[in-house]
C-alpha cells in the first residue's frame, strides 16, 4: 500500500530576481513499512523534501498524496492537524521545550489532538518507558544527556501513533555511543511496523535503511538498495 | 477544554517565571486602575458627605453682611433690615447674628470666646439640638433674660477642671455679669468640608436683647436667613442685592454667601478633578497597553523558535494565537487586579485621612477590570497574530 506518494513535485524559491528550483519534479513513492535514508550535499534539496513530505511546506507544483489524501494544496490550519496526527518529527537539534519536563514535551502533540489529561500523562509515560528513559519523566531537557533528549524526541514524535517518523540528522549532534542507541530504537520501530524516512550524509547511518535516495541539484539521482 | 486549562497553567507559570519583567510591564495598567479607582471613589466619597451634610441642614441657609467697597458706603444692617427679610415670600426664617469677643469665667476657669447673641429661630435654622438641658424660649429672648447655651468646649473644659459632668443650672460668668447655662450644644455631626466652616469650640449663645442690654446696643454682624425649598440661590441673591440698593441706598453693597452655591462650586471642581484624573488613568491604562504590546512582540521573537516547535507538532493558528493571548489578557488581568487592591488601600487610607467617610465605587473597580482586559485583548491581538502567521519552517531555524 502507498503511504507517501509525490507525482511531479516541484518547490520553487524567489531569490531576489531569480527563481531557484529546490525540487524540480520529483516522483516517489513510499511503501508502508518502509525504513528509507535520504542522502545528498547541501543544497541537494533534501531539506526542502522533508519539509514537503513533512507537511511543514506546501509544494509549488505537482500532487503529494499522504494516506491516499491529496495534501499538495491544504492550508495552513489543515496542514497542522495532519502534522499533529500523521508525521512524527525527530530533528537533530532536538527542539524540546526547555521549560517543560520530558513527559509535559511528549504530552503536547497530545494536547493539540485534544487527549483528555489522564490519558495523556498515561500515554506519555508509556512512551518515555518505552524509548527506555521511564527514569527520566519529570526531568528537564537542560537535565538531561543529548541522547536521552533525543529519546524524548522519539517518545514525542510517536505521541499520536503517525503514519511516518520524519528524522531530519538525528545522530548529528550525538556522539556515537549514543547516536547508535537512536538508531537500535528505530530499528526497532520499524520493525514494528513504523515507516521511518532518515536524512542524513553519515554513511554508517544509511546502512541501517533497506534503501537509500540520493538528491542532486533538486532531482533524485540514484535509488541505492542496501544489501542485507 | 482540558488542553485550553493546560496552556492556560503554561502561561502563567512562564510569566512567573519573568516576575520582574511582567510586573514591570503591568506598570502602566496598576497605576491607570489605581487612579480611577482612587479618584471616582473619593470623590463621590466627597459628594456622599456634602449630600448627608445639607441634608442634616434641612434648609437651604445663606449669609448676609454689609461689605465696604470702592465707591460704596457702609451701612450696618439693623432689626428693621431683619424684619424687612423675614417678610420677603422666598425666606423661611432670619436670624440676625451679634457678636462679641468677650471672657467667660467658671469659678477659676477662664476663656475669651466669642459670644454669639441670636433669636430662638437659630438654633432650628441651623438644625442645631442640644445635648442636655433645652434651648431659649421666644420668651427669655423679648424678656432679654441673662441665661445662656454653652458648646461642647467649654462643657468639657469645665468637666475637667471641677468633675461637673451636667454643667445646666450652674452660672458663668460673661465679662462681669452672671449668666445661667440652660443647655450644652450637640456638636453637629459634619464629614464633609462644611464642618471646617462652620467650626465652633467654644462659642456661646445668648438671647441677642441680653446681649444688646448687657454690653451695650450694637449693629447686626450678619444676618443668617432660610431660603423657602425649590428657591434657587442665584435668584435669590439677585432679588436681594436689588432690594437692599433700593432699600439701603445705591452705593451700599452687601456681601451674601450660599450654602448650596459653596457647595456647588465645590462638587464642580470635584467633578473636574474627577474627570481630569480619570483621563490621566486612562491614559495610562493606554500606555499600560502599548507597554504588553512591546512586551509581547518581545515575548514572540524570543519564543519564535517555540513557536516553530509547536506548530511542527500540530498547534493550529487558533492555538498559537491563544496562548500569546492569553498571556497578554494575564498580564493586564494581574495588572488591574493590583491596581485595584493597592487602589482600594490607598483610597481608604486617604478618605480616613480626609474623614470623608469610607467609599469605594464598585463601578469604578467593574469598569476598570473591563476596561484592562479590553486593553489586554486589544494590544495582545497584534502580537499573538504575529505569533499565529510564523513560517514553520522559519521558526525552527532561528537561533
Amino acid at each position: 500500500m502507498k503511504l507517501i506518494e509525490l507525482k511531479k513535485i516541484s518547490k520553487i524559491y524567489r531569490m531576489g530576481k531569480i527563481d531557484v528550483a529546490a525540487l524540480q519534479s520529483i516522483d516517489l513513492d513510499i511503501d508502508k513499512g518502509e525504513y528509507l535514508a535520504i542522502m545528498g550535499p547541501s543544497g541537494s534539496g533534501k531539506s526542502t523534501l522533508m519539509n514537503v513530505i513533512g507537511c511543514l511546506d506546501t509544494p509549488s507544483s505537482g500532487e503529494y498524496h499522504l494516506t491516499g489524501d491529496n495534501v499538495s494544496r491544504l492550508s495552513d490550519n489543515e496542514l497542522a492537524a495532519i502534522r499533529n496526527r500523521k508525521i512524527g518529527f525527530v530533528f537533530q537539534t532536538f527542539n524540546l521545550l526547555p521549560r517543560m519536563n520530558a513527559r509535559k514535551n511528549v504530552e503536547l502533540p497530545l494536547i493539540y489532538s485534544g487527549m483528555k489529561k489522564k490519558d495523556r500523562e498515561h500515554r506519555a509515560v508509556e512512551l518515555l518507558e518505552k524509548v527506555g528513559i521511564g527514569d527520566r519523566v519529570n526531568h528537564l531537557p537542560g537535565e538531561l544527556s543529548g541522547g536521552q533528549r533525543q529519546k524524548v524526541a522519539i517518545a514525542r514524535a510517536l505521541a499520536n501513533n503517525p503514519d511516518i517518523i520524519l528524522a531530519d540528522e538525528p545522530t548529528g549532534n550525538l556522539d556515537s555511543r549514543s547516536g547508535e542507541e537512536i538508531m537500535k530504537i528505530f530499528d526497532d520501530l520499524n520493525k514494528e511496523g513504523v515507516t521511518l524516512i532518515v536524512v542524513t550524509h553519515e554513511k554508517d547511518i544509511a546502512k541501517h535503511m533497506h534503501y537509500i535516495i540520493h538528491l542532486k541539484d533538486g532531482l533524485i539521482v540514484e535509488k541505492e538498495i542496501n544489501g542485507k | 477544554m482540558s488542553g485550553y486549562f493546560e496552556e492556560l497553567v503554561q502561561t502563567i507559570s512562564s510569566l512567573k517565571e519573568q516576575a520582574m519583567r511582567s510586573l514591570l510591564t503591568m506598570i502602566g495598567i496598576i497605576v491607570g486602575v489605581m487612579a480611577i479607582i482612587g479618584i471616582v471613589s473619593i470623590g463621590q466619597a466627597g459628594k456622599n458627605s456634602i449630600k448627608k451634610d445639607l441634608e442634616s441642614f434641612g434648609t437651604n441657609i445663606a449669609a448676609m453682611w454689609p461689605e465696604r467697597r470702592e465707591n460704596s458706603v457702609y451701612k450696618p444692617l439693623n432689626k428693621y433690615d431683619a424684619e424687612f427679610l423675614r417678610h420677603l415670600a422666598f425666606i423661611e426664617s432670619v436670624s440676625p447674628i451679634y457678636y462679641l469677643y468677650k471672657e467667660v469665667r467658671y469659678n477659676d476657669f477662664k476663656t475669651t470666646t466669642m459670644v454669639n447673641g441670636v433669636n430662638e429661630g437659630y438654633f432650628k435654622l441651623n438644625n442645631r439640638t442640644v445635648s442636655t438641658g433645652r434651648l431659649f424660649t421666644e420668651k427669655e429672648n423679648t424678656g432679654s433674660r441673662r441665661v445662656c447655651v454653652i458648646t461642647e468646649g467649654i462643657k468639657n473644659d469645665i468637666q475637667k477642671k471641677y468633675g461637673i459632668v451636667n454643667p445646666v443650672g450652674r452660672i458663668i460668668k460673661i465679662g462681669d455679669f452672671p449668666f445661667y447655662i440652660i443647655g450644652v450644644l450637640k456638636k453637629p455631626e459634619l464629614k464633609s468640608f462644611l464642618s471646617t466652616l462652620m467650626s465652633e469650640e467654644r462659642d456661646v449663645y445668648v438671647p441677642e436683647n441680653a446681649l444688646k442690654i448687657t454690653f451695650g446696643n450694637f449693629d447686626i454682624r450678619y444676618l443668617i436667613f432660610g431660603l423657602k425649598e425649590g428657591v434657587k440661590p442665584e435668584k435669590a441673591k439677585n432679588s436681594l442685592e436689588f432690594l437692599f440698593r433700593l432699600r439701603k441706598g445705591k452705593n451700599t453693597y452687601y456681601g451674601m454667601n450660599f450654602l448650596e452655591s459653596q457647595v456647588n462650586v465645590f462638587t464642580g471642581v470635584m467633578n473636574k478633578i474627577t474627570f481630569i484624573i480619570t483621563l490621566i488613568g486612562a491614559l495610562s491604562l493606554f500606555v499600560g497597553g502599548v507597554g504588553i504590546m512591546n512586551i509581547m512582540f518581545i515575548s514572540v521573537t524570543e519564543r519564535t523558535r517555540e513557536i516553530g516547535i509547536r506548530k511542527a507538532l500540530g498547534a493550529s493558528q487558533n492555538a498559537i494565537m491563544r496562548q500569546f493571548l492569553s498571556e497578554a489578557v494575564i498580564i493586564s488581568f494581574a495588572g488591574s487586579t493590583l491596581g485595584v487592591l493597592v487602589g482600594i488601600l490607598i483610597t481608604i487610607l486617604i478618605e480616613s485621612a480626609i474623614k470623608w467617610g469610607i467609599y469605594i465605587s464598585a463601578l469604578s473597580v467593574v469598569i476598570s477590570y473591563v476596561f484592562s482586559t479590553l486593553i489586554g485583548i486589544t494590544f495582545g491581538l497584534l502580537p499573538a497574530k504575529k505569533a499565529a502567521s510564523l513560517n514553520p519552517i522559519d521558526a525552527l531555524r532561528y537561533e
